[in-house]
């Protein structure tokens, strides 16, 4: 399946604030994903809420980067 | 991604899967060319240097059961020629580094059927050997048909390897968007 094509039912009610966090600590996408040892193409994929799953040792890394704790990063909207 | 050229075992593969359709094919056309022969011969259309078989010394039946059990065969390397380019492709998906897809696991499932297939032709075949050799003279008619179950084993592997490829397709789809 195209990542870019999900369908309907795998639309997902966490929220990804990564925008907002780089936006805070000044810091680029590309920076962040060479500090975290993380291809662009999949933080991209997780900024912008397309991720199925995130690996604890990648949101353990982001966190370290960012200074942040995970409810920082996830949040979680209910219809 | 592991290029067939620069892995010695998908080159020799590949290779290989592409010498034997092509002696499949030679074999189907070999033997079409005998079935057309024995029967243009018998029905006196060829010149006696070229006939396969005198038609004094083959009686109709014994004609038609040999004639049947050539078709029987070229039905069967047809299956095998199919069999054979699944697996190629299937070669390909490796040398591309992504062999668990569902495309990979279907045809594992028709490689399983075409084994299936070709152990039923060569039941058929067997069993009018076996029927011809009973029923005509030695001198007429033979037929010489190994009969095993490795078909119907292949195919049962097959089957459960088509099982393995569709959860590992699932997976890997469940990776897929993991970071």
């Amino acid at each position: 399946m195209p990542k870019d094509d999900i369908p309907e039912t795998d639309t997902t009610r966490i929220v990804v604030k990564l925008d907002d966090l780089l936006h805070e600590r000044r810091m680029t996408l590309t920076e962040l994903a060479e500090r975290v040892d993380l291809t662009l193409a999949n933080l991209s994929i997780l900024k912008t809420g397309k991720a199925r799953a995130i690996r604890f040792s990648t949101l353990e890394a982001i966190c370290r980067e960012l200074d942040c704790q995970p409810g920082d990063l996830l949040g979680y909207q209910p219809d | 991604m592991q290029s067939a050229a620069k892995d010695p075992l998908l080159m020799i593969a590949k290779i290989g899967t592409i010498i034997v359709r092509i002696l499949l094919v030679i074999g189907q056309i070999g033997l079409g060319i005998a079935i057309a022969m024995m029967l243009l011969g018998t029905l006196g259309y060829l010149p006696d240097e070229v006939t396969v078989v005198p038609d004094s010394d083959l009686s109709s039946l014994g004609l038609w059961l040999g004639v049947l059990a050539m078709i029987a065969l070229i039905v069967s390397l047809g299956l095998m020629y199919d069999f054979v380019r699944l697996l190629a492709r299937m070669i390909d998906t490796v040398a591309d580094g992504d062999p668990f897809v569902m495309a990979n696991a279907a045809r594992l499932t028709r490689m399983a059927w075409l084994s299936l297939g070709a152990w039923l032709v060569g039941w058929v075949a067997n069993a009018l050997g076996k029927w011809g050799e009973a029923h005509r003279p030695p001198s007429e008619f033979r037929l010489d048909v190994e009969f095993s179950l490795t078909g119907v084993g292949i195919a049962i592997l097959l089957f459960i390897l088509a099982r393995v490829f569709r959860e590992g397709a699932k997976m890997r789809e469940e990776l897929e968007g993991t970071v």
